[in-house]
């Protein structure tokens, strides 16, 4: 029953005719093992964020003085960056698309430039904490800090290893206008680590 | 398909979004229409993120409405918690 109504979800790829034109188009939207990648990162995020949430509401008063305390120049800094990012491999992907490989390549390359510019102002920004005698020990809320902050830099790390395996397949022609899926399976990777940014942005930094 | 014209336009819709949402760091204790406002905008970011940047809006309904979902549950989740950490305390309080 539950088939009639709706497809499998190992059937990502809609082939769907357009009612207007009748001519038929294909939505691609990564493989399988990628969105169960993401939905599983997303939940271990989830559950930080509910942990970082509980802690706040029993020590208010540490909580709130916290974002003060914190590099907030660092962390805009780094959600412009991510999102600029995300921008950039967005493109790479539409360039593949059209069948411009030289172009994404050098999207692929921005959005790795992104990356390598997120890392150095997060350490920047460990360096600033450490220089203004805050660490992982310092109290409650740092400890929460460095735990999410540490674990996003780790998967922004593996989503740069990711990318750079697609930049280097592209590279040496593996994708094309017609297949190119685990270049937008990379990519979607990557835009998860701008979504998980989002919200902790405002949840560490302002709130 | 991806709209170029989309992804410009909604990056440089986010980018604003972020350094509006960035002037609020300067007050040690938002009050509670700042975290709304807050809150409202992170969604917008998401949504922003979703449709365009990762070109969900045309695909799957089901996996476009999963990634939504996120925003769509947790925001409202963590506007509540800090709005009312009282009630927070007393639900997690063992």
């Amino acid at each position: 029953m539950s088939n009639i109504l709706s497809p499998p979800i190992s059937d990502l790829r809609v082939h769907k005719p357009e009612q207007q034109t009748g001519s038929t188009e294909t939505k691609t939207i990564g493989s399988t093992a990628v969105w169960i990648l993401i939905y599983a990162e997303l939940t271990e995020f989830a559950l930080f964020f509910i942990v970082f949430l509980i802690a706040k509401a029993h020590n208010p008063e540490l909580f709130s003085a916290g974002p003060g305390t914190l590099n907030t120049t660092a962390g805009m800094l780094n959600t412009l960056i991510l999102i600029t990012s995300s921008f950039f491999v967005a493109k790479a992907v539409s360039a593949i698309k059209l069948g411009q490989r030289e172009a994404s390549i050098k999207w692929l390359w921005l959005t790795l430039l992104a990356g390598v510019t997120y890392c150095g102002i997060k350490g920047w920004e460990y360096y600033w904490n450490e220089a203004a005698g805050f660490d992982v020990s310092t109290n409650l809320f740092y400890s929460l800090y460095y735990y999410l902050t540490f674990n996003h830099l780790l998967h922004v790390l593996m989503g740069m290893c990711t990318l750079l395996w697609v930049t280097l397949r592209a590279y040496f022609n593996a994708y094309s206008a017609a297949d190119h899926e685990g270049l937008e399976s990379a990519a979607l990777y990557w835009h998860m680590i701008d979504m998980v940014w989002i919200i902790i942005f405002p949840l560490l930094y302002i709130l | 398909m991806l709209n170029y014209k989309n992804i410009f336009s909604s990056w440089l819709f986010m980018l604003t979004l972020t350094l509006i949402s960035a002037t609020f760091a300067e007050s040690s204790d938002p009050s509670k229409m700042a975290i709304l406002f807050i809150c409202i905008v992170t969604i917008i970011k998401g949504n922003l993120l979703i449709d365009n940047l990762m070109a969900l809006r045309h695909s799957l309904h089901r996996i476009r409405w999963m990634m939504l979902a996120y925003f769509y549950i947790l925001l409202p989740i963590i506007m509540l918690t800090i709005i009312f950490p009282e009630t927070t305390r007393q639900l997690t309080t063992l």
